[in-house]
């Protein structure tokens, strides 16, 4: 449970968020409350749960914190460090780090926006990695994957991720696993188990999580806390804290679509995500949030994904799990940006699977592409691969012909040639 | 030592040497017969590794640059093995009978990147005759988990309802380029079994 904190933390809170990047205005937090709830009308929070949620938001003190200094060489947390920069030297080179410096320095830049004045210590790497996760490791090095990029909606909902993990950061949680296996294991394990921690973020590494089972109840408070900076971190920022629950409610959605079982170590480490949500939900009102022209930021967001959002969905394609990846997709079909790429990508989805019955639904989905008059060309080249699949070859041909029409220099345009001429 | 602990260590050794690859030497300029699927005409000397059923030819060694042929696919067989997931979501890939190669394409980069291989990428799928068949033939890239790049491409045909494959790939800096030219000629000559 998160403890309750004494309120004098409130003014170190208020005070930290007079350091926020942009305009320093401070809203009351009942006014702002108030006004992203109800446009400006009455308050919506009740005063009882505003007292407490305020109460828990003031154990969440960042201005007392100073990571970011290499400790002495001395120390427990040196051990740590030089095993962990070992694991994040790789990741310089790492053959899934995405290169485009625009996206790269997007995300940074939301990243150094939400860590404030400890952005100078964080540096940050985009992996193209298809599931949900960000990870901050304690020297500073954060790790965002392609796959959280498809599951937040907007700036805000990332800021709510990367807070959380710069929350893990601050309060040094990986430090407080380390001496606790440390002290629950012999030297060699304990070495062994670091590197295999390193990084667990939102999702959690399942070596790792199977390491230190014991320590799953300890895990869960970390993640209650990290949620609790994430909130703050992310209102001083001038994000809408309440963007935080929403991502849960994207998550808890492809939980429910997953066939494998409940009470996984992933689960066993981390509150539920209806938990999260409700817990976020809570607190979001009672946070101090610094004010902005655009606390979502959605049109930026989707802006700086766009070039690189279908290459990001092949990447889940290719995971082969349907039923989480189609639960992902039709909450992107909902968000409603840009629905001809996630009908093409449903339609991918299930033609890709190719039970009885999926070739038409993978046509109904293409047929929605392109009703949308903003469909890739591709579509044509998959309806043709359907239609051929079910042996109707002059639909084939006549798909495979409107794609070599749309794009003549397609670099598969010799064998959709060959293939209208009756070949293969 | 304990009677025990020496058949333990006999048994050890026994289940390492089984685990064993051979590699044998392919001699140049001898026709040489890989599985029941080809015959091939070296022009240089390869070491051959036997991998999984498959045949593995490389002169530096496979992390460098190799040519697999890969053993004839039948349906509902994949490409070639990968590491079980464990996730019940997962539905892994496999060959389906009449596949067009552009599926045969995806099923690849799909199986490579199963199997850890990142940022598979497919191109240029197009027809290519193999020892008078008709057959196909896509190039494609990808980089290690370390980061290091490899450059491939990939021919094959489908005989008796079974997709027949042969790859050639190797570091993009060197290893590829370098022996690309023999790894065609290989290909040019080849015979169907």
């Amino acid at each position: 449970m998160i403890p309750a904190r004494p309120l004098a933390a409130v003014l170190a809170a208020a005070a930290l968020t007079a350091a926020c990047v942009g305009n320093p205005k401070v809203y009351d937090d009942s006014v702002r409350a108030a006004q992203v709830m109800d446009g400006g009308g009455t308050a919506g929070v009740a005063d009882e749960s505003a007292a407490q949620a305020r109460a828990v938001l003031a154990g969440y003190q960042v201005a007392s914190l100073s990571p970011g200094q290499r400790p002495a060489a001395s120390t427990v947390e040196a051990g740590l460090w030089m095993q962990i920069d070992r694991v994040t030297n790789r990741m310089q080179s790492a053959g899934n780090r995405v290169t485009d410096p625009a996206l790269n320095a997007y995300v940074a830049g939301v990243v150094c926006r939400v860590a404030g004045e400890y952005c100078n210590s964080v540096r940050t790497y985009v992996l193209r990695q298809p599931a949900f996760n960000a990870a901050m490791y304690p020297n500073g090095v954060m790790e965002v994957w392609s796959g959280l990029l498809l599951r937040v909606r907007n700036e805000a909902q990332l800021a709510a991720v990367v807070g959380h993990e710069v929350g893990h950061y601050l309060r040094r949680h990986s430090l407080q696993r380390f001496e606790k296996i440390r002290d629950a294991t012999n030297g060699l394990v304990f070495f062994q188990v670091v590197t295999a921690m390193a990084g667990v973020g939102i999702v959690g590494n399942v070596a790792a999580l199977a390491t230190i089972g014991g320590l799953q109840a300890y895990s869960r408070d970390n993640e209650r806390e990290a949620d609790g900076y994430g909130l703050v971190l992310m209102g001083r920022a001038g994000y809408d804290p309440r963007e935080a629950a929403k991502v849960w409610a994207n998550i808890q959605r492809e939980t429910d679509a997953s066939d494998n079982a409940r009470g996984s170590l992933f689960a066993a480490s981390h509150p539920p995500s209806d938990e999260r949500q409700r817990e976020l939900a809570r607190l979001a009102p009672a946070v101090t949030v610094a004010t902005g022209d655009d606390p979502l930021g959605r049109e930026r967001f989707l802006a700086a994904v766009a070039p690189h959002r279908m290459a990001f969905l092949r990447d889940e394609i290719k995971k082969r799990t349907f039923k989480p990846t189609m639960a992902m997709l039709e909450g992107l079909l909902e968000d409603g940006d840009r629905p001809a790429e996630i009908h093409y990508a449903i339609g991918e989805l299930y033609r890709i699977r190719g039970d009885d019955g999926d070739g038409e639904k993978a046509l109904d989905s293409y047929a929605k592409a392109l009703a949308d008059g903003d469909a890739p060309a591709a579509v044509h080249r998959s309806v043709g691969l359907v239609h051929r699949k079910a042996g109707r070859q002059d639909e084939a041909r006549a798909a495979f012909a409107r794609y070599l029409e749309l794009t003549p220099q397609a670099e598969d345009a010799a064998m959709i040639r060959f293939m209208i001429q009756g070949g293969s | 030592m304990h009677r025990a602990t020496r058949l333990l260590a006999v048994a050890l050794l026994c289940a390492t040497a089984a685990a064993c690859q051979s590699i044998t030497k392919v001699d140049a300029g001898k026709p040489v017969k890989v599985g029941d699927s080809f015959r091939v005409h070296p022009q240089i000397a390869w070491n051959r590794i036997e991998v999984g059923g498959d045949e593995m030819w490389t002169v530096h060694g496979p992390l460098l640059h190799y040519m697999r042929f890969i053993k004839a696919i039948d349906d509902g067989d994949p490409l070639f093995k990968v590491k079980d997931s464990g996730s019940k979501d997962v539905k892994a890939p496999v060959y389906r009978k009449g596949m067009s190669p552009l599926e045969v394409a995806e099923l690849f980069e799909t199986t490579q990147t199963m199997g850890g291989a990142q940022k598979v990428k497919v191109s240029g799928v197009r027809p290519q005759v193999l020892g008078g068949r008709d057959g196909f033939r896509f190039d494609y890239a990808y980089a290690t988990k370390g980061g290091l790049l490899k450059d491939g491409f990939a021919v094959g045909f489908e005989k008796d309802g079974k997709l027949r494959m042969i790859l050639f790939e190797g570091a993009h800096l060197h290893y590829f380029p370098a022996y690309r030219e023999r790894a065609e000629k290989m290909i040019e000559t080849i015979e169907v079994l």
